[in-house]
């Protein structure tokens, strides 16, 4: 991965994870969604989900609110501001890796003749 | 990873609840037949019976939703739009028949306006798919047909809310298909991919 300069993409080790990455996508279109309702969007399992949030309740990217419902327990997530600006600068820098792997594709050839 | 799929999740869960237009679109029959005096719904009180039934088959479906599919809170950017999308289907469905109420064109403005709408409502809050393009393409050509002259204009309005009553029947059990298709059956939870994580 390219990291020599300031200019050049640095990924975030915590969010890269498919499975938070995928976590914190789903957050940052809502305003909070409910446990059962992330482990349909992402294809989770009840574990691994648990896991994932559980990491990133602790690195204060999501808040977790563990509340009733219908007298049924309800796990409801919300994206804190940390994490949507953690999130948004991710897919940023995916961006721009994607861009610089693309640009790197295109002037192959030439550096080959 | 599909950045626009997991982001349009929410999105398409809200909208794509397709269970849920069922009873509306039972409703809207039963008003269409209501209106029309047929058989015992002449009498005001099995329309609003209905009513008292369809509500209460919205509160189960719901609940059916949430604890199968969960619960979530759109954005705000979203719920400012399924507003303002509101707004304008019921400025054009009251249009569409107030065009049957007071002239006598040949077309059903009432089935013309509700197949408008749901095109409208699905192209901007979801995406259109096939089953929306055919249901409320037939409506539309259904409405837009010059076969509603000298029918009057009570059955030209209460007709053409049976069709859009079907339509939106027909609608939301697809919907309630690609939402399947989407986030897998319902009581099927612990089967994802398991890869997907640590």
């Amino acid at each position: 991965m390219p990291g020599n300069n300031d200019d050049e993409p640095i990924l975030d080790r915590l969010i890269h994870e498919p499975g938070r990455l995928a976590i914190l996508t789903v957050l940052s279109s809502v305003k909070d969604a409910d446990f059962v309702f992330l482990q349909r969007a992402t294809r989770l399992t009840k574990g691994n989900l648990s896991s994932h949030l559980t990491k990133l309740e602790e690195a204060g990217l999501v808040t977790i609110e563990k509340r009733f419902v219908n007298r049924k327990p309800n796990t409801n997530v919300t994206l804190t501001a940390i994490g949507k600006e953690r999130i948004a600068h991710h897919w940023d820098q995916l961006e721009r890796l994607r861009n610089f792997s693309e640009k790197s594709l295109r002037e192959l050839p030439e550096l080959q003749e | 990873m599909e950045r626009k799929s997991l982001e349009s999740a929410a999105v398409i869960y809200s909208y794509m609840r397709g269970l849920l237009s069922i009873p509306a679109g039972i409703l809207l029959v039963l008003a269409g037949l209501s209106n029309l005096q047929w058989g015992p719904l002449r009498h005001v009180w099995v329309f609003v019976g209905a009513m008292v039934l369809a509500g209460a088959a919205y509160l189960l479906i719901t609940r059916y939703y949430s604890a199968n599919y969960g619960r979530v809170t759109p954005s705000t950017t979203a719920q400012v739009r399924a507003v303002v999308v509101t707004l304008v289907d019921a400025a054009v469905v009251v249009g569409g028949v107030r065009l049957d109420w007071t002239s006598d064109l040949p077309v059903s403005g009432t089935a013309t306006a509700f197949a408008l709408i749901m095109l409208f409502a699905y192209a901007v809050k979801v995406r259109l798919r096939a089953h929306h393009v055919i249901i409320c393409g037939s409506l539309l050509v259904a409405g837009l047909v010059p076969i509603w002259g000298r029918v009057g204009a009570d059955a030209k309005i209460n007709v053409g809310l049976i069709l859009a009553g079907i339509a939106t029947i027909a609608t939301g059990i697809f919907d309630h298909g690609a939402l399947r298709r989407t986030f897998g059956p319902a009581g099927d939870l612990d089967h994802g991919n398991s890869d997907a994580g640590e």
